[in-house]
C-alpha cells in the first residue's frame, strides 16, 4: 500500500487516500503518510511541501447556503399566498 | 488534540460459522461542546482489514454537528464534526475486523465547489468490496438536506459522494476488498 496527496489545480492537497497502486494522473504524489491533518492545504512546489497552507476562502459564508435556502421557502410561501388569494 | 473520550467497549472475538470477521468491537463516544474532534482507544485490530461504522446525534442539530470516522491507529479511532458547535455530538461506533482481507484503502477529501466528489482508487472488484464513508461539513445552518449524503461505487476505479449544496466538505472513506 502507499500514501497519496491528492492535488488541485494549483498543486495544493485537497485530500490524501492510502492505496494499493500509484495514480498516475498529474493530480497525485506519493507521501509518507495519510495524515491529512498536516498536507491538506499545503502546496506541493519543485518536489517539497510547503509551509504555509493555502486553506481557500470558504465559497459560502457560515449558514449562508441554508439561510439563502430559508428565504427562497420563505418567498415561496408568500408568493403562493398571494396568488392563492387572487384566486379567491 | 488527546484522547478525549475512553467509553466501554463492548468487544466481540468471531470464530467457526462467521468465517469473514476476525473482530468486532462497539462503543461510544461523543464530541463536546466546541469541540471539532475526539479521539477513542479500541482494543488492538489490524487496521489494514478492519472498518469503522458510525450513527450519531445531537442535543440540537447543526449541519456541523455531523461527524465522519477514520480508524487511525491499530488501537485509536477518530471523529471530527465540521463546525465548534455547542451542542455536544454522540456516537455509536462499531469496529470491524476482517479474515479474508485482499485490500484496504482508505482516505480524505475536500470539496467545497461542488455538489459531487469523484475519487480516484486503486481497481477493486465490487462486488467483493464493501465501502463505507462519512461525511462532514463547516455549517452552523439546520436544513437538513445539507446533511443528506450518499456513497458509491461509480466505477472500480473511483467512488462518488452526492450531496446538496457549497460547502465546505469533508468526506473521508474505507474500502475493503475481498478475496
Amino acid at each position: 500500500m502507499i500514501h497519496l496527496a491528492e492535488l488541485n489545480e494549483n498543486n495544493v492537497c485537497i485530500g490524501v487516500k492510502t492505496v494499493m497502486y500509484m495514480i498516475d494522473d498529474g493530480k497525485h504524489v506519493e507521501i509518507p503518510s495519510s495524515d491529512f491533518e498536516y498536507y491538506v492545504w499545503r502546496k506541493y512546489e519543485n518536489g517539497e511541501w510547503s509551509t504555509e497552507k493555502y486553506e481557500p476562502k470558504t465559497t459560502a459564508s457560515l449558514g449562508e447556503f441554508e439561510d439563502m435556502q430559508q428565504r427562497i421557502s420563505d418567498l415561496e410561501a408568500a408568493i403562493a399566498a398571494i396568488l392563492g388569494g387572487a384566486g379567491v | 488534540m488527546g484522547v478525549l473520550d475512553n467509553f466501554a467497549i463492548d468487544s466481540y472475538k468471531i470464530d467457526g460459522a462467521i468465517g469473514s470477521i476476525e473482530s468486532i468491537q462497539h462503543g461510544t463516544a461523543s464530541i463536546g461542546s466546541n469541540a471539532t474532534s475526539a479521539t477513542i482507544n479500541i482494543n488492538s485490530v489490524d487496521a489494514s482489514k478492519s472498518i469503522v461504522l458510525l450513527t450519531w446525534r445531537s442535543e440540537d442539530f447543526y449541519v456541523g454537528d455531523m461527524p465522519t470516522a477514520k480508524i487511525i491507529s491499530n488501537t485509536q479511532v477518530r471523529f471530527d464534526r465540521g463546525y465548534n458547535s455547542p451542542n455536544f455530538t454522540f456516537i455509536r461506533w462499531t469496529v470491524i475486523e476482517f479474515k479474508n482481507v485482499r485490500s484496504k484503502q482508505s482516505g480524505e477529501a475536500y470539496n467545497s465547489t461542488s455538489g459531487q466528489t469523484d475519487i480516484t482508487i486503486s481497481p477493486v472488484n465490487t462486488n467483493k468490496s464493501i465501502l463505507v464513508g462519512t461525511m462532514r461539513r463547516y455549517s452552523s445552518g439546520t436544513a437538513l438536506m445539507s446533511a443528506i449524503y450518499t456513497v458509491e461505487f461509480y466505477s472500480s476505479t473511483q467512488i462518488r459522494f452526492t450531496f446538496v449544496g457549497i460547502l465546505d466538505t469533508y468526506l473521508v472513506w474505507q474500502v475493503v476488498e475481498f478475496d
